[in-house]
């Protein structure tokens, strides 16, 4: 049905999409020329696999003329019989054949592996691999990582040396955090720019990686500076898959999958925690309520997780199309957890005016539907203790509107888990909209004149409801909320309009590039939000807010609220590059921002950036080396910005509603100076040395590259502690204060270890270095303290850890650097006895005997990733790990001891056997533990099914998994936290389980 | 041609010129410029100065738990901290000490600074700038009293962080309130500074002046003192505890209150702080309090059987509003003992949850639906004005006009009036009336017992005989931020 042959085409004379219609251009010109020795050439084009290869462009060199494969690979060309035909298709090494007057040539096609050729991402336009002397990596969509991936980093986990993506737990509503080369910022945000087909600034947790084409990750500075004052973090560009002209094509991807809990944390059970009552001397007597009960089973379960997505794409000669839907449903592993997610995406392309204009379009809807849960239930399943019942009918461990659930009234911050999480509700259903529209016009054949206008917005209504149930205040029960505003911290509306002006030409061996461009954004955040309480029925909820007696007595202040803001960015840019003899490469670029949000005195800065390469390989001594296919040099620097971390509106001075003020007898709103304002206030400037070596060798078996960069970042932007000079009016200013260094080294290989026939072992490894130092945190009138203590929250039930500070900012250490007292041993009394590391006699453990007690950030990332393919089927696994990072675990300082807990609450199993006996929480290097680890992150098995001649053009099945194992020294369940922000490295009991997952999946096109 | 090429360069000029435009488009907040005009804008900015001043119930422990009336003790691994309660009472603070920071920025920026900025704002209004400049005083009198050497920093010229001597300070708030005194309000201004509050005020000032700048002033107290009770406005409630009811807007015996409200003004939350987890139970309340501040046997004990105002004092077996007894987590019955055995008790203390008296001076509000409760601050008492009145006449050689001003008081409690007095007879009834509302550090130092140990009037926690602890260290984290603070002697 849909294996038209060419000429049916010709004949039928109407467009359809499902046509290869690409042609008729060709047959067009060629009928229109005589040409005495025009011959048909047709054949077939087969991958390594022998399968026929749908889509190939075969095309008569030196001329415009061509044709495309149909389903099975088959082509039909006409071509002077002395002409050469050339064979291309994305990600395979094109080949050129002389017809040499045959009228059949098959021919097999060989995946690029060398990728010298390719074409990469580099911002406002594309540049071939082997002319770039930046440092950008690129991954196409082939090379995904197998497994689960959830979001589209996840994809290229351990794919990119320098990319580190951790999370804590696997809430399916939380999200990773991503750090290019270290930690970048203080407080400013230390994410990379995101750009998603051109457009700058867009959250992308959500895109579903089947729509992805390519991740380009532009590393340096040199290469990022193109971005400018957003740029200081790196810049991760995503292309999403466009349609061609040629054959239609359906794809359709999806798994079902279950999750379960990696590892369940040791709690004592109600037989342990009777022992240990008894043991301890306490005599629990009716207090036993005789359950057994393990909460934290009562709050989690299997999950499963389902994937669909479809897609279609065709095209003719001037217009092409891809269009996909998408649908993810992914349970928590703790009950009640859900994110469910509907994709939509159409990308067209058309060209007009003979060819001279080339517009294309996105569009792309995300509907997101989440449940959110209530981490303090993570706390609740430990302090509560096992032997009370989840449910019961004593009215005298019941909430007064006797819902059944078992509460210990009177006891305090110890709730019933299972009630908590029953009786909230809590949803957020966000839309997310992009929508861009790119022209380019041919003005001559060397200058393109371009435009690109985009328009985004990200709003979450988030409905959340409290019953009346739970124990707890009586003001918050029967509490309903609905809000409706920025979802992921981006803008609810967005307007982009950039026009650009590209040059490039040939002269002799010279290739040169440049580029112009013009940027104007306009971004605005609004939210609103309302809410009630004191519902005198739950059957309500959030659904009428109206029915609350809340408002009406007079409880809520904070009955309605809204907020809006803007900032306008505004940017020049250019980037000049030069490639000669395919030796020596060049690319300087140099970007102007301005922005609303800057201070009065610093409203525009400049990021300059040059980069040089040389190509070694390409010298006449290097050419007869026959073991080396590319050898190149690259040394570069760039100067970047961050700016995320200023909101709208902080360089003035404003005036705002404030607190409620006593006016005879009536509560109205006072006004108030809002904010210490900072006129000078500019962007984080992030200057980056790096250089690198890219190296393919043995034929191309094995290729890699090296890269040292250092990384220094001035101007931070912190919250210090206002001079009085100023006149503040709150404790802090936002002020450009720190300066930080951050240094590595990169390795990235990639080796086709065996290549015997039908089996390929292919291992490509991603390792990096990193080493951060806060240098400084004083500049100007703005004198920081020379340590900054960062206080952490260790969650609900947590005693007497008020403002304790575990992580420090100081010069000389790493950021967020773990601080604290040193334990000298335990006394037989079961204390700490303390170093008196100031040596004056006096222990003060939260003062001045306290010192550096561990680096959180792992000094070492790499991963391993392995692809077995025997025949037609594959196998791949990820191998994942930090090393030498430091994990403070707060948990067992909390209930790794032997008083304190039982039998009021429950605690660890290894309470029992713990020498401690002191109640004292705190900073304290006992706890400090060895972070590193080694997880095999995910995994496939595949099998091909051969298709020949079949209905469909490739069939897959696969059996994949996500973190199969871990290997650790760590005690707490599982090693991976969330590292990259200022107080990173603080293990508690209130985080959410870390899941294992397999799936079951199939991979069709037709 | 070379016209249309004009025209193009212009055009092409004009949207270059609005293509970088960088002003902001300021939405739901205001520029500073221009509001102010009408009453209630004018009203609205009187609101900031007042409502930090409902931050006092949270910074008032700097005044209580360091002295022999109150204390917060770690109870297992509760009301640790990190060691600030234990510090505080132990004067063992040390310059990193955060609550002490949060005090600072209290009295500076919530305060001084917030009312530097809105003095311009009101300009030409000499009512709403009288008020303004009597409520920053407030503020430097405090940081006179707490951190003595500290910058002046006003409305107008440069804003310089160089520290000023104590004297320098006390002078500048003299002359601040008795500026202010012609524009202000003789009527009562519930919750705001009247003429009478500024009076009282100056009174605080000059009772004190011995300690603040080296010389006594105890007539000008007395003046001060006459110039509140004469006004006429206030009276003695007859019962106490009307003062510290959760509808007290109605006592006529506060000069100075600070209106706390439930919804709309949230801070007032003595009862949890000091109630155990329990006692839920007995008051109704909407959550579990927090069992940490307590009181001490020598001050229990230094009231008489007899004196009304013992009753502040919650102590015994704990039942709940049905008559049950309460349990604490050792499951024993809960009972609040007079005694506290350590400042730093574990589980294995076996009163470690119920020790010490509670503080019940300020009424519960039971069945309330909130933490925070109704009861307004009593800032400045009458009661107060009468015990300064009486100590500065005492101190004068005035015997007799000294026990005119106190035994009213006494008498109220319920106890024999006085036949004589002493320095040490004055302060302790001084604790008694006015324990908890946050003067009892300012009257030990004045009385020169703050720092003594082991004496009367010292908690048996306190072994720290530095004497330097009677003035609070200026926060590292300010001194680091200002090179001209100057840190006080001794830290």
């Amino acid at each position: 049905m849909m294996n038209f042959s060419y000429n049916a085409d010709r004949k039928n004379g109407h467009v359809g999409i499902t046509r290869l219609w690409q042609t008729v251009l060709a047959l067009l010109i060629s009928a229109g020329m005589v040409m005495a020795q025009e011959i048909t050439v047709t054949g077939v084009v087969t991958d390594a696999s022998g399968s026929g290869m749908p889509g190939v462009a075969v095309t008569v060199k030196g001329t415009s003329r061509g044709a495309n494969t149909d389903v099975d690979g088959r082509f039909s060309v006409s071509a002077p019989g002395s002409a050469t035909l050339v064979f291309s298709f994305v990600g395979y090494v094109a080949q050129e054949i002389p017809v040499n007057n045959r009228s059949t040539i098959d021919i097999k096609l060989a995946e690029d592996t060398k990728a010298l050729e390719e074409v990469v991402v580099v911002g406002y336009g594309t540049q071939k691999r082997k002319e770039i002397s930046g440092t950008v990596s690129s991954i196409s969509s082939k090379e995904f990582n197998s497994g689960f991936n959830a979001n589209p980093l996840a994809a290229v986990q351990g794919k990119v040396a320098g990319l580190v993506i951790s999370q804590t737990g696997s809430d399916p509503n939380a999200t990773a955090v991503v750090r290019l080369r270290g930690v970048g910022s203080l407080s400013a945000g230390s994410d990379p720019l995101y750009v998603v087909d051109g457009v700058p600034g867009v959250p992308i947790q959500n895109i579903s990686p089947n729509d992805i084409e390519t991740i380009d990750v532009l590393r340096d500075a040199s290469s990022a500076a193109i971005y400018g004052s957003r740029a200081s973090n790196g810049v991760i560009i995503i292309t999403t898959k466009r349609g061609r002209s040629g054959r239609a094509s359906v794809d359709y991807n999806g798994f079902v999958g279950v999750d379960q809990i990696a590892k369940a944390p040791a709690y004592m059970n109600a037989e342990e925690y009777r022992a240990a009552t008894q043991k301890f001397g306490f005599n629990v007597g009716a207090d036993d309520k005789g359950a057994d009960t393990n909460w934290f089973e009562e709050i989690t379960r299997k999950a499963i997780i389902q994937s669909h997505n479809l897609a279609f794409t065709g095209g003719t000669e001037n217009f092409s199309y891809r269009a996909s839907l998408g649908y993810l449903g992914q349970q928590g592993v703790v009950k009640k957890s859900n994110y469910e997610r509907i994709s939509a995406r159409i990308n067209l392309d058309q060209t007009a005016l003979n060819g001279k204009l080339k517009i294309s379009t996105s569009l792309s809807a995300i509907l997101g539907n989440r449940d959110f849960i209530n981490y303090e239930a993570f706390s609740y399943s430990i302090t509560n203790r096992p032997t009370d019942p989840v449910y019961t009918t004593d009215p005298a461990f019941q909430t007064p509107s006797r819902a059944g659930y078992f509460e210990r009234l009177g006891d305090f911050s110890i709730f019933n888990p299972v009630a908590l999480i029953d009786n909230t509700t809590n949803e957020g259903k966000s839309v997310e909209y992009l929508g861009n529209m790119n022209l380019r016009y041919n003005l001559t054949k060397d200058l393109v004149i371009g435009a690109n206008g985009a328009l985004k917005g990200y709003q979450q209504n988030t409905s959340y409801y409290l019953t009346r149930v739970p124990k707890s205040g009586v003001v918050s029960q029967g509490l309903a909320q609905i809000s409706n505003g920025p979802a992921y911290n981006a803008p609810t509306d967005d307007k982009l309009l950039e026009l650009t002006l590209n040059y490039n030409k040939t002269l002799g061996n010279l290739n040169i590039g440049a580029l112009g461009g013009y940027s104007y954004q306009d971004v605005s955040f609004a939210s609103f939000s309302a809410r009630n309480s004191n519902f005198i029925s739950d059957e309500i909820g959030f659904d009428n807010l109206g029915a609350g007696a809340g408002l009406a007595l007079g409880q809520r202040t904070d009955a309605v609220g809204s907020f809006r803001s803007n900032y306008k960015l505004i940017s020049f840019f250019g980037r000049v590059t030069a490639a000669l003899n395919e030796k020596y490469f060049a690319t300087m670029s140099l970007r102007r921002d301005g922005s609303t949000k800057f201070g009065a005195n610093n409203k525009w800065g400049l990021f300059p950036a040059a980069s040089v390469g040389w190509t070694v390989s390409n010298e006449e001594f290097l050419k007869t080396v026959p073991a080396i296919d590319n050898l190149k040099f690259r040394v570069n620097y760039g100067q970047t910005g961050n700016s995320e971390g200023i909101r709208p509106y902080t360089t003035l001075a404003l005036l705002g509603a404030g607190a409620r003020y006593y006016d005879n007898g009536n509560w109205l709103p006072s006004y108030r100076p809002i904010q210490n304002p900072n006129p000078d206030l500019k962007w984080e400037v992030n200057e980056n040395y790096g250089a690198g070596i890219d190296f393919s060798l043995f034929n191309y078996r094995l290729s890699g590259s090296m890269d040292y960069f250092i990384r220094n970042t001035r101007d931070l932007l912190y919250e210090i502690a206002a001079p009085l000079s100023i006149r503040p009016i709150v404790p802090n200013i936002l002020a450009n204060v720190g300066s930080m260094r951050n240094q590595g080294f990169e390795l990235s290989l990639d080796g086709l270890i065996i290549d015997k026939g039908d089996f390929k072992w292919q291992g490509i490894i991603a390792g990096a270095t990193l080493k951060n130092e806060v240098v400084a945190l004083s500049k100007g009138e703005f004198l920081a303290s020379d340590a900054i203590f960062i206080g952490s929250d260790l969650g609900a039930a947590t005693r007497g850890t008020s403002n304790v500070p575990f992580s420090i900012i100081r010069p000389g250490y790493p950021v967020g650097a773990l601080w604290g007292a040193r334990v000298l041993e335990i006394d037989d009394q079961g204390k700490y006895v303390l170093e008196d590391i100031n040596g004056d006699g006096v222990i003060d453990e939260n003062a001045s005997d306290r010192t550096f007690i561990g680096n959180p950030l792992p000094k070492v990332t790499a991963s391993m990733t392995n692809n077995f393919t025997y025949k037609n089927f594959n196998l791949s696994f990820l191998l994942n790990g930090n090393f030498g990072n430091k994990i403070y675990n707060a948990e067992r300082m909390q209930y790794e001891r032997q008083v304190g807990r039982i039998p009021a609450e429950n605690t660890l199993k290894s309470a029992v056997d713990s020498p401690i006996r002191d109640d004292r929480t705190g900073s304290i290097d006992y706890f400090v533990e060895d972070g590193s680890f080694v997880r095999l992150a995910n995994f496939q098995f595949a099998y091909n099914i051969p298709v020949e001649g079949k209905t469909f053009t490739r069939a897959q099945v696969y059996l994949s998994g996500n973190n199969l194992f871990v290997l650790t020294k760590f005690k707490g369940v599982d090693p991976e936290l969330s590292t990259g922000n200022s107080n990173s490295g603080i293990y508690t009991k209130q985080q959410f389980p870390k899941s294992r997952g397999f799936q079951l999946g199939v991979n069709l096109s037709f | 041609m070379k016209k249309s090429f004009t025209y193009l360069a212009l055009a092409g000029a004009i949207t270059m010129a609005s293509c970088t435009n960088l002003e902001e488009s300021i939405y739901g907040v205001i520029p500073q410029e221009g509001f102010g005009n009408t009453p209630e804008q004018l009203a609205a900015l009187l609101g900031p100065a007042y409502s930090n001043v409902r931050d006092a119930s949270w910074n008032w422990h700097n005044h209580e738990v360091t002295t022999d009336v109150m204390l917060v003790p770690t109870r297992g691994a509760d009301w640790y901290d990190g060691g600030n309660w234990l510090n505080y009472h132990r004067h063992t603070w040390s310059t990193l000490h955060g609550p002490i920071n949060d005090m600072w920025g209290w009295i500076f920026e919530g305060g001084i600074n917030t009312i530097n900025q809105l003095i311009p704002q009101v300009e030409g209004n000499a009512p709403a700038t009288a008020e303004l400049r009597a409520v920053r005083a407030f503020y430097y009198l405090l940081a006179l009293d707490l951190f003595g050497n500290v910058p002046i920093i006003t409305e107008s010229g440069a804003a310089s962080a160089a520290t000023k001597t104590r004297a320098e300070v006390y002078a500048f708030v003299e002359t601040e309130l008795t500026a202010a005194l012609p524009n202000l309000s003789e009527a009562k201004t519930y919750g705001r500074i009247n003429k009478w509050a500024a009076q009282a005020l100056l009174a605080k000032l000059y009772i004190n002046a011995q300690v603040y700048k080296g010389s006594p002033e105890w007539a000008k107290c007395v003046a001060a003192c006459d110039a509140v009770i004469n006004s006429g406005q206030y009276s003695l409630e007859s019962n106490f505890f009307n003062n510290f009811s959760i509808n007290n807007e109605g006592s006529t015996e506060n000069v100075w209150a600070i209106p706390f409200d439930k919804n709309q003004a949230g801070g007032m939350t003595i009862a949890y702080r000091t109630l155990h987890y329990a006692n839920q139970a007995t008051y109704g309340l909407a959550d579990t309090p927090w069992n940490g501040f307590c009181s001490l046997a020598d001050f229990y004990n230094s009231f008489e059987n007899n004196d009304l105002r013992k009753q502040m004092f919650i102590t015994g077996l704990q039942k709940s509003a049905s008559g049950a007894n309460l349990k604490d987590a050792l499951g024993n019955d809960l009972v609040f003992t007079i005694d506290v055995p350590k400042d730093e008790m574990t589980a294995q203390d076996v009163t470690y949850q119920g020790a010490g008296a509670r503080l019940g001076k300020y009424q519960i509000q039971t069945n309330n639906v909130r933490t925070d409760q109704d009861n307004d601050w009593a800032m400045l008492r009458l009661a107060d004005v009468h015990l300064m009145r009486g100590e500065a006449k005492f101190r004068l050689g005035d015997q007799a006009g000294a026990l005119a001003d106190v035994n009213p008081i006494r008498q109220r409690a319920g106890l024999a009036p006085a036949t004589s007095l002493t320095l040490d007879s004055i302060l302790e009834e001084r604790g008694r009336e006015l324990a908890w509302e946050g003067w009892r550090r300012n009257d030990l130092v004045r009385f020169g017992k703050f720092t003594e140990v082991g004496g009367k009037f010292t908690s048996k926690f306190m072994k720290n005989p530095a004497a330097h602890t009677a003035l609070f260290p200026i926060p590292q984290q300010r001194i680091d931020a200002n090179p001209g603070l100057k840190q006080n002697p001794g830290y």
